[in-house]
This record gives C-alpha cells, sequence and structure tokens, in this order.
C-alpha cells in the first residue's frame, strides 16, 4: 500500500547511443513441402537464402560500427551461447558474417549492416536441432535465430550490443499455409500542431542533400502526429495448424514502434491487435519536439513495422525542428 | 423465633504459597512463587451451630486457616484464635467442605493457604422476615457467600461489581464494610448483599488483585435500602488491551497460540492481532508488507488458514490490508509451522488455526474503530439467557484519499482508482446447556479495484474491474459426551468468487473477462477428550467438496504453435469446471506412557476424487514429549502431510488428469524452557523435504492420430527446507510484555531446467522481531517493534538482447535467485492512550511504521533495456492515527 518505485530511467523511445533498432530478415519467413519420407537434402533444396539487415543508430559516437552476425537455434536471450544455461542440448553455433560499417548516422547513402544465411548443411543442422529440442517436433514451424552482436569502432567489447531475431522455416501442414511477406507502408503523413496532416517525406536526415529532400520543418515544442498509410491487403490471413490436427486462421494485425533522436512521444508502440478491453489502438502517435535547442537541429525518425509472423521492415523520416 | 446465621469472610489477601512437597529442581532457577492467581471459593458450606452454644445464646467469630490443594479441595482447616464452646470443630468441619477454583502460583494451579472468618451469630426475630433478597445466580447451598449479615434481616445494602468500560460482572470480588467487618464475595453475577446494617456513615472497600482497590463512602437511612454499583478499574489500564500468551496445551510438538485480547497493540500491526502471526518465530517477513504467510519455507499456498476448523482463502486484505477478521470475533489464533495434528491436512506446509469466540449474554457491549485506511465496528447483543447475537463489520476508504496523490489524466481525460476492501461477521449462539451449544456464523471478504482511465488523445480507455470475494456459513454444535469426551459437528458452506473483467469506457459489458467461482461444502465432526486418565484422544472426520468454475472471455490462442504474442484473436467463451472430492479420517492419540513422557501416534487417511480420478494417501505422524523437570521439556516429531493439486493443474484441457498429491516429510527437534512464570523459551531445529510437487512443463506428447497433447504440469517438483527457530518470552505482566524470536531458514528448490538447486523466491535465512510493549499507568502504551531479516534472493540480470521481433529487450539472468536484496531493518512503534469511563472506555492511538525512515527494498526495477535499475522500496515513514471506543 505504501510501495515507493521512483526511477528517473532513460526514455526508451529517444535513441541517445548505439542502438539495434530493427532487424530484417528477406524472405520473412519460408514454407517447404515435406513428407514422411522428406531429406534433410529435399527440404533444404526448398530453400532460398535468407538476407538479414539491421538498423543501427549511435548519435553518442562518431564513427564506425563493427559487427558479427551468428546463426543457432537457442531462445535468444541466450545469445546462440552453448545453451547450458538452460540445460538443452548444445547448439550449433553457425558464424554468418562480420565486418565494420562506417557511421550509420551520418554517412550517405546508408550502410548496410547484412548478413546472409545459404540453405546449405550449417542451416540443416541448426534445424535439425530445433526440431530436436521441440516439443512439437516442428509442427507451426521451425525456429531458428540470428544473434548480432554491434559496437563502436575501437571501443571495449564487454559495451557491445545484442540484438536476435526469430527466423522460421514452416512445413506446409495445412497445405493451405503460406509465406509470410514483410510489411509495408504507403506513405506517412504529418499533421503539425492539429493542422492538415501533409505527406511526410521519407529519407534518413543524412540523405537529405543528397536525394534533394526538404524535410518536415517544426518549431520548438510543436506537437506532430505522425500517422502511418497502410497500402490494401497489408494485413495478410493466414493458417496455422493447430496441435489436435486441425487448423485456425488469423489476419495479421500490423504494429508500429515509433523511436526519435530527441523529443517524445506519446506513444511509442502504436497499431497492433485489440487490446483485452476492447480498443482498437490507433496507428498515430503525437511527437513533441524538443524545447530546448539553440540551433536547426535534425532530429531522426525511425518507424519500425511488424507483423504477427516476424514480418518486419522499417522507415525513416527527418523533422528539421527551428530554435 | 431464633434464626442461626452463620457468615463466612474470606480474606484471601491473605493467602500465600505453600512449598511444593516434590523434590526441587536439580539445578536451573527456582520458582518464585508468586501467586498469580488467587482462589476462589466456588461451593460452601454452613457450619452447624453447636447446640449449647445456641443454648447459651453464644455467638462467635472463628479465624481458619484452610489449605487449598491445586484442585481447589481443602486438605486441612486450622483454627487460629480458637473461642472453645463447640464453635472451632464446627466451623472446621463446614470450611473442610468448602470448594475452590484453585489458585495458580508461577501460572500453574498449585497449593496455597488462606484465612477465613466465620462468624456464628444468633438474632431473635419478632415478626415476619421482610421478602428475600434477590436471589444470587448461584445457590445451591445455605449461606451463600455474597451474603452478609443477619440472613433474617431485610437486606439493607446491595449492589453489583463491575469492571470500567466493559461493564462486565465481577465474581468473586470481596466487598466489605470496613466498619462492621462484614466481607462477602460477589457471586458470579457480581451481586452482593448486606443484611440488617443499621443506618449510618460507612466505608465500602472493594478488594481483587486484577483490580485497583476500590473505596467509597455510603449513608444508609432508615427508611429504604441502598443499592450501589461498584465500577472497578483494571490493573494496567483498558480491559481490552489485556494480553496473554503461551501454549494452552502440549498435545502437538509445536504450536504458537495467541489469544484474542491479545497484541492489538503491537507496534507495526495496525492494531491487528492477526499480522502478529507475521512475528513468530517459523513465519517469514513477507515482502511489501503483503499479509502472505511463508511458513518454513514454503510458498504461501502450501500453508493452510482455518477458521474453526474450515479452510478459508485468505486472512488479510489486499494490497497490505488488514485481516479480514475483526478481533472482538476471535477467541484464539494458533500457528502451527509444522508437526500439525492429523485434524488439520491438505497442506505439507504449515497450518494457521483460528477459532472464534462465541458471543457472550453478559449485556449488550461493542467496539468501533476509526483509522486513516478504515473503519469498524462489533456489537454483541444478548436476547435471551442463552441466546446471543454478534455483528462486526470494516470497510475501507482509501478510494477516498487515493484521488489526492494520483497523477492527474490528460486534458479531456479520466482517471478513477477505487479499491476498496470490506468484511463483515455475524454470530448466533444458543446455549443449550447440559444439551450443548449451537452457534451459527457467518463471515465474508470483499476486495475491488475499480480503474477508469480515459486518454483522448489516443481515443482509447480502460475501464477494469477485479474483485475477489468469499463468505462462509458455519454451524457448530458441541455437546459434551459421557466421561471427558466432547463432540463437535460442524458443516459450512460457502463460496469464492474472483471476477476480472475490462472494457472500454462507457461500453455495454465487458469485452474480456474472468470469473473463476468455487463452491466449498465441508464437513467435520470431532471427538475429543481423555479416554482414560493417560490417554487422550482426538479424532473425527473431515470432508471437503470443491467445485470450481471458470468462465472466461478472453482472446486465447490456444493454437500452440504461432510465434508471437501479438496475434490478433477475437476473444472467445471459455467454460471449464473442476471438482475435487476429499474425505478424511484421523486420530489423534496422546499417551502418557509415564508422567514425564507423552507420545502422541496420529494417522489421517485421505482419499481423492479430481474430477472423477482417485487418488488416496495415509499420512503417519508420530510426537513425543519428555518432560525432564518442571522448566524443561523435550520434544521431537516426524510425520507425512499430502497436500491436492489445486483444481487449474488437473483440468483436463489447460491442465494434466493425471497429476497426483504433492507429499511432504517433515522432522522436527526442540526444547522448552520455562524458568519461571514470566520467561520462556522454546526452540526447535526443523527439516521439510516437499516432493512430486506440480510444476509446469511445456512438454508435448504426440497422440496416435498424429496430433500434440501438451503436458502442462507435472509432479517433477522437489523443494526442502530447513532451520532453527526460537522463542524467547517475557510472558505479559500488568505493565510489560516482550518477545524476541529468531528463524534461521533455507529453503531450496530444485530446478529441472537447469538440474540444479537454488534458493527459493521465498528463502530469508535470518528472520528476527523484537517486540516489548510497556504500560506506565494513566492509560498510556507505549510500544517498540524492530525486525531484522536477510534480503529475499533474486535472480539478476547480467544482460540484455534486444528481441528484433517484439521490440523489446530481453534480460539475460545470472543463476536463479543467485543473489539477495539487502538486509530488511525497520523500527515501528505505537503509542496509546486510553481514557477508563464508567461505562466504556476511549482510546486514541498513534501507530509508525518505520519510525526511522529506513529505505529498504523490496525489490529491483530495471530500465527498458536492463542497464540501468533503482530499488523499490517498502514503507517509508507512515504514522497511522486512529481513535477507537469500547463500550
Amino acid at each position: 500500500m505504501f510501495v515507493a518505485a521512483c526511477a528517473n530511467f532513460q526514455d526508451p523511445d529517444i535513441v541517445v547511443d548505439l542502438r539495434v533498432l530493427s532487424i530484417v530478415a528477406e524472405p520473412a519467413n519460408q514454407v517447404v513441402d515435406i513428407s514422411a519420407s522428406s531429406q534433410p537434402a529435399d527440404i533444404l533444396a526448398q530453400l532460398v537464402p535468407t538476407t538479414v539487415c539491421a538498423l543501427t543508430s549511435d548519435p553518442s559516437f562518431d564513427g564506425g560500427l563493427d559487427w558479427t552476425m551468428t546463426m543457432c537455434n537457442v531462445a535468444i536471450n541466450d545469445r546462440c551461447t552453448d545453451g547450458t544455461n538452460d540445460g538443452s542440448a548444445i547448439s550449433p553455433q553457425i558464424f554468418i558474417g562480420s565486418g565494420t560499417i562506417a557511421d550509420p548516422d551520418t554517412t550517405s547513402p546508408e550502410p548496410q549492416l547484412c548478413g546472409t544465411i545459404q540453405p546449405n548443411d550449417d542451416l540443416a543442422s541448426v534445424l535439425l536441432n530445433s526440431i530436436e529440442n521441440d516439443p512439437l517436433m516442428g509442427l507451426g514451424g521451425v525456429d531458428y535465430a540470428v544473434l548480432l552482436e554491434v559496437g563502436d569502432v575501437g571501443s571495449d567489447r564487454s559495451n557491445d550490443q545484442f540484438a536476435a531475431k526469430n527466423l522460421q522455416v514452416i512445413p506446409r501442414i495445412p497445405p493451405t499455409v503460406t509465406q509470410n511477406h514483410n510489411p509495408t507502408i504507403s506513405g506517412m503523413t504529418a499533421a503539425v500542431d492539429g493542422s492538415d496532416a501533409e505527406m511526410l517525406p521519407l529519407g534518413r536526415c543524412a540523405d537529405l542533400a543528397a536525394t534533394n529532400t526538404t524535410p518536415l520543418i517544426v518549431n520548438t515544442d510543436d506537437v506532430v502526429r505522425f500517422t502511418p498509410l497502410e497500402p490494401p491487403g497489408i494485413h495478410e490471413v493466414y493458417v496455422v495448424p493447430t496441435i489436435d490436427g486441425g487448423s485456425q486462421m488469423f489476419t495479421e494485425a500490423i504494429s508500429y514502434q515509433w523511436n526519435a533522436g530527441s523529443g517524445s512521444f506519446s506513444s511509442d508502440s502504436t497499431g497492433g491487435p485489440v487490446d483485452v478491453f476492447g480498443n482498437t489502438p490507433p496507428l498515430y502517435t503525437d511527437w513533441t519536439a524538443p524545447d530546448s535547442i539553440s540551433d536547426v537541429t535534425d532530429v531522426p525518425l525511425f518507424l519500425i513495422q511488424r507483423d504477427d509472423r516476424l514480418g518486419e521492415a522499417w522507415f525513416e523520416a527527418c523533422i528539421r525542428v527551428m530554435p | 423465633m431464633l434464626r442461626v446465621v452463620v457468615a463466612l469472610c474470606c480474606v484471601c489477601a491473605t493467602a500465600w504459597a505453600q512449598p511444593s512437597s516434590q523434590a526441587p529442581a536439580p539445578s536451573p532457577p527456582k520458582p518464585t512463587g508468586v501467586v498469580t492467581k488467587s482462589p476462589k471459593l466456588i461451593q460452601a458450606q454452613a457450619p452447624e451451630y453447636p447446640p449449647a452454644a445456641l443454648q447459651a445464646g453464644k455467638a462467635a467469630k472463628v479465624k481458619v486457616r484452610i489449605h487449598i490443594d491445586e484442585t481447589g479441595i481443602v486438605t486441612a482447616v486450622d483454627v487460629v484464635e480458637p473461642v472453645g464452646d463447640g464453635f472451632d470443630e464446627a466451623a472446621r468441619a463446614a470450611a473442610m467442605q468448602y470448594i475452590f477454583e484453585p489458585a495458580e502460583i508461577d501460572g500453574k494451579p498449585g497449593k496455597i493457604t488462606v484465612e477465613t472468618t466465620i462468624n456464628f451469630v444468633i438474632e431473635k426475630q419478632v415478626e415476619e422476615p421482610p421478602p428475600p433478597p434477590p436471589p444470587p445466580a448461584d445457590r445451591n447451598h445455605d449461606g451463600p457467600p455474597n451474603h452478609a449479615g443477619p440472613m433474617a434481616s431485610p437486606v439493607a445494602l446491595s449492589g453489583t461489581v463491575v469492571e470500567r468500560g466493559t461493564r462486565k460482572a465481577l465474581a468473586g470480588v470481596i466487598v466489605s464494610i470496613k466498619e462492621l467487618g462484614l466481607d462477602v464475595v460477589t457471586g458470579n453475577d457480581g451481586s452482593f448483599f448486606f443484611h440488617g446494617v443499621a443506618p449510618g456513615n460507612y466505608q465500602l472497600l472493594a478488594v481483587d488483585d486484577k483490580y485497583d482497590r476500590f473505596s467509597r463512602a455510603i449513608v444508609l437511612s432508615k427508611r429504604e435500602a441502598l443499592e450501589v454499583r461498584l465500577w472497578l478499574r483494571p490493573r494496567g489500564g483498558n480491559p481490552y488491551e489485556t494480553v496473554l500468551e503461551g501454549e494452552k496445551e502440549s498435545f502437538e510438538v509445536t504450536k504458537r497460540t495467541l489469544t484474542r485480547d491479545q497484541l492489538t497493540s503491537v507496534p507495526g500491526t495496525f492494531g491487528d492481532p492477526i499480522r502478529v502471526l507475521q512475528t513468530l518465530p517459523g513465519v517469514a517477513r513477507a515482502p511489501f508488507g503483503l499479509g502472505l504467510l511463508i511458513i518454513r519455507g514454503s510458498n504461501p499456498n502450501d500453508s493452510g488458514i482455518f477458521i474453526d476448523g474450515h479452510e478459508v482463502p485468505a486472512l488479510f486484505h489486499f494490497l497490505g490490508g488488514p485481516s479480514i477478521f475483526n478481533a472482538q470475533m476471535l477467541e484464539s489464533l494458533t500457528l502451527y509451522p509444522g508437526g500439525f495434528p492429523g485434524r488439520f491436512g491438505r497442506f505439507d506446509g504449515g497450518v494457521v488455526a483460528l477459532e472464534t469466540r462465541p458471543t457472550q449474554t453478559d449485556g449488550v457491549h461493542g467496539e468501533a474503530k476509526v483509522d486513516f485506511l478504515d473503519a469498524g465496528g462489533y456489537v454483541r447483543v444478548p436476547i435471551t439467557d442463552d441466546l446471543s447475537v454478534a455483528v462486526a463489520g470494516r470497510r475501507s476508504y482509501i478510494d477516498a484519499l487515493l484521488g489526492f496523490v494520483l497523477p492527474k489524466p490528460s486534458d479531456g481525460g479520466e482517471r478513477i482508482v477505487t479499491p476498496i476492501y470490506y468484511d463483515y461477521q455475524a454470530r448466533i449462539d444458543y446455549n443449550m446447556h447440559d444439551n450443548g451449544r449451537l452457534s451459527l456464523f457467518l463471515f465474508g471478504s470483499s476486495d475491488g479495484l475499480h480503474v477508469l482511465d480515459s486518454d483522448p488523445e489516443t481515443d482509447t480507455s480502460e475501464d477494469l474491474n477485479s474483485s475477489t470475494k468469499f463468505f462462509r456459513v458455519l454451524a457448530s454444535y458441541t455437546k459434551p459426551l459421557g466421561g471427558d469426551l466432547k463432540l463437535t459437528i460442524s458443516p459450512a458452506w460457502g463460496r469464492d468468487t474472483i471476477t476480472l473483467s475490462g472494457a472500454e469506457a462507457g461500453a455495454d459489458g465487458p469485452f474480456s473477462s474472468l470469473g473463476v467461482v468455487t463452491d466449498n461444502l465441508s464437513y467435520r465432526m470431532r471427538i475429543e477428550g481423555n479416554l482414560a486418565k493417560r490417554i487422550h484422544l482426538d479424532t473425527g472426520i473431515d470432508i471437503v467438496s470443491r467445485v470450481t468454475s471458470y468462465q472466461a472471455l478472453l482472446p486465447i490462442d490456444d493454437t500452440g504453435v504461432t510465434s508471437t504474442a501479438s496475434v490478433n484473436v477475437p476473444p472467445t467463451d471459455i467454460f471449464r469446471g473442476a471438482s475435487l472430492l476429499g474425505g478424511a479420517i484421523y486420530a489423534d492419540l496422546g499417551i502418557d506412557l509415564t508422567d514425564r513422557i507423552r507420545l502422541i501416534p496420529t494417522l489421517r487417511l485421505d482419499g481423492y476424487i479430481f474430477d472423477g480420478e482417485y487418488r488416496g494417501n495415509i499420512d503417519p505422524r508420530i510426537v513425543v514429549r519428555y518432560k525432564l523437570d518442571d522448566f524443561w521439556t523435550l520434544k521431537a516429531y516426524v510425520g507425512e502431510f499430502t497436500e491436492p493439486p489445486v483444481p487449474e493443474t488437473f483440468d483436463s484441457r489447460f491442465g494434466n488428469p493425471n497429476v497426483g498429491l504433492e507429499h511432504g516429510t517433515q522432522y522436527g527437534l526442540g526444547y522448552e524452557w520455562r524458568p519461571d512464570h514470566r520467561w520462556s523459551v522454546d526452540s526447535e531445529i526443523f527439516y521439510v523435504d516437499r516432493r512430486d510437487l506440480v510444476a509446469f512443463t511445456d512438454a508435448a506428447v504426440m497422440n496416435n492420430d498424429g496430433s500434440y497433447t501438451f503436458v502442462n504440469f507435472d509432479n517433477n517438483g522437489h523443494s526442502y527446507a530447513y532451520g532453527l527457530e526460537l522463542l524467547i518470552k517475557r510472558e505479559i505482566s500488568e505493565h510489560f510484555y516482550a518477545w524476541l524470536s529468531y528463524t534461521y531458514s533455507r529453503a531450496l528448490q530444485y530446478s529441472t531446467s537447469t538440474d540444479t538447486w537454488h534458493a527459493t523466491a521465498f528463502d530469508e535465512p535470518h528472520v528476527m522481531n523484537a517486540i516489548a510493549s510497556w504500560k506506565p499507568g494513566g492509560g498510556w502504551e507505549v510500544g517498540l517493534r524492530y525486525q531484522l531479516a536477510s534480503g529475499r534472493p533474486y535472480t539478476p540480470v547480467v544482460g540484455a538482447t534486444y528481441d528484433a521481433d517484439a521490440g523489446a529487450y530481453v534480460p539475460v539472468h545470472g543463476d536463479t535467485n543467485s543473489v539477495r536484496l539487502p538486509l530488511f531493518s525497520q523500527l515501528d512503534a505505537r503509542v496509546e492512550k486510553d481514557w477508563l469511563f464508567n461505562r466504556w472506555s476511549f482510546g486514541v492511538y498513534l501507530d509508525i511504521i518505520n519510525v526511522l525512515d529506513q529505505t529498504n527494498v523490496e525489490a529491483v526495477q530495471y530500465d527498458y533495456r536492463y542497464r540501468d535499475s533503482a530499488p523499490i522500496t517498502s514503507f517509508p515513514f507512515v504514522p497511522d492515527l486512529g481513535v477507537k471506543g469500547t463500550w
């Protein structure tokens, strides 16, 4: 009744130092046909290479980022370790790639942090290991994970950030199972202080000059309502098997995560499924421009879009705040 | 006509203890020989007037010294000042027939000697005697002790002695007219009568060792008798605050009993005696001031709460609120941290047993109490001499205060938070005398929370209603059987209800909801008493039926295969049900093998039907107590204890119908040391092995048709606890009480996922409570409580990984429960002032939690990526001011 819980933590919506904001896999998942006589080679033959790319930012560091990407099957909080923490069988650790990218915030064009998973024996070993550890033996999909470790060039590796993304290979059970596609938007609108909404030019602050784009210009303390525009068909209908041998159909709910370089959001997550109170969450969020700047400041805006089935996409924009 | 009058004057103030005839103890401190309770005359015999003296018209006063044994029987009578003429012999013969309620010396029945004067008076009656005085409550004999003076004479002075504040009639009080040397001992109804006292001025004196000496000047006139009421003030202040703690019997190895009146003054409990349970050995400190009972490292739901033998789901209101029971309805509270007797079962932790208080027919009494959090009251009313009713209730008003501290909603929005708790009790008692006693008791509790929050900026709103309620109706019939046996039959019925619903503000109905209703029907029959001089029996049957129904309107994705939590699933109606029927027979047999050794074998046979599936179990237990001498007693026990799984776990859809019973084996070894009547030490080491515990599992099995079934729960859980408990008590006296309790306890559980043992969430190695309360007089009472406890264990976060699919960080944990929160240290204080009036008392109290405003950490919270952390602290300095009135 009298418990005190006061803490002044950093606002998660505002990116002030090294962050991994999104990881997108293309294709989002893969569907394979299997039969009782299917061999791993038969399944591998149906798979295509998967490209995994990450969106990163580090406003606190002028320089590039070192990264390493690994593949394994264990839960993401284990970071593709040897699996001893949870008692599961040791998972194969498959190196996907590593490298250094230029400063992700100031470099134009945007440096790519991507790795590619080839449908080879390494992937097969991870998938088999995942099946062995799945109480449903792969019914509904075989999950595996990609772990990204990223850090500022030249910094202590103990300060690295870790991020993980699950990927799926789904058996076509029932036959109506379909492949997922990453979501997208047809655009985004911005309405400043209650004025009429206008289309917001998409593009990174660092790319403004290269693309000859004029960013949205606002004053300090202005409130801007951002609304993503969803194209037709974005909410895919999909079917999943149920453990009792049947199937169930769902319609994708699309959710949005909002981040910016400064200012504040009324809500950092919009869209998504209807909540337990029956509210259909709005897609928009209200961003309040920072109130104490002395110079013209370009504030990056990040929008991460997700669906139910591990599909993901990111979009960037730039808002110029006048003092 | 001559009338022979014999008056008895007991002068108990001259009573003193006799030395014990037993051999003195070998070494430890000797008893102090302090008379803690005076003998009370319960049956007197009028002496025969010596014929010769009567013929000669002689009168006399014979002062005698009466020797009373520990059972209240007179063993010898000495004439202190012989007067001759046969008076001495007559007085001795009569006094030999007296029967007393035995005195207590050092808190135990003991031998004592008292002096009494027996008056032989002859009075000539020249006219018809006046109408007899009102008959005293008990006059099975001539010359009742509450009459003095010549019985043939009219009553000149009569009255009643009552306790100040409570108006309770006081029996056994000596009332005397100093100038005449006349004494009476008040009857059971507090009445006294003086016959034939001549008009004049007198000084009336009333004396009792539990009350302040009372003196009052009176004037008797010629024309009419005087009737007075004497108000005696309890020594040490308010009679409602008298305190007594002790182990009433030693039939069980370890039980710690608090009596009803006890401990409403313990600091830090807001005057709630049930909260005092949490200060006893074996009970760990509950986090956040919650009312959880964490006994010997067990989870709170492994310990049972029984009211008059029937299980109830909770003892405290939510959010660290008070207990659900008015202390005035309570007779006693007993904590069995382990090794509990056979009449309790279906738990493998500890047991808390509340015994309710039969209502009295001693007038209209009540209590009202108001403080910052809630207000409540209690009233009891006699309907007839044998029928009485009592009702009590309480309601919180935290909701009215929350509005001042909650953050304001956004412009145009609305925010309402309404937590409300209340409880109620009503009881009827009917005394059928030789045919037994009948009672009907209704009690219940409700905790509700309503949250309404609307945000016009996001065009969303939340209307949340949650409620936890229960009630019980208990009937009880108690009847003495032949010999020393007593039969109690008690059926009970009740319902536990948990509801939760969510909707948008202004919606017609809930969008999602959950309702869990459990109908409880139980029946107990108990026969208890001494079968023979050395054999005590406690046996009976214990039947319970629980039917639980679940009704939900929830967006449940139970496909079992979707991989994210954001699936858009419309709410669907879900109806489930589970039933448990349990029947048990038990027997505790207390056998005094010798004067020093008591053996208590117990057998409890339990049978269960879970949704039609039978489970059975036999729990043998044995206790031995060995009384080394008058001061030291050794004790030991070992026993099996069985607990059925909760209904959710054997549900065919969400649980596992094959889940079995949980088992525990408890071991204890200890001693009790009572060096004198004021001090006692009780200590025990224990070991508890709990196995076959129901635990969640994500395993699935493939059926023959290729489908899968999740196992959900199995019996692979295992835990154990061991430790030491120590209780040092300074028993209640007129002005002071204190105790120190210390528990060393470790509780560990097995993790199937990591194949390791780790501390449970409730593992607190060191828990100490020191409590002292002092009544300096003048109605003041000052108390302190100091708590010192190990911090609870928690699992550290050693890093975090950003889950790109959820957009949130996932903590990377270290070893489970491998680090601890800081030491908990808190000093509480209570100051109370009572004003005692003739018909009622009034009190003001200030209860201060955490006087020193010590920062105590109850949990750790993290920032969004688990890089920074901050403590969640417990009570800051919290004063609670309240007033109460009792009449």
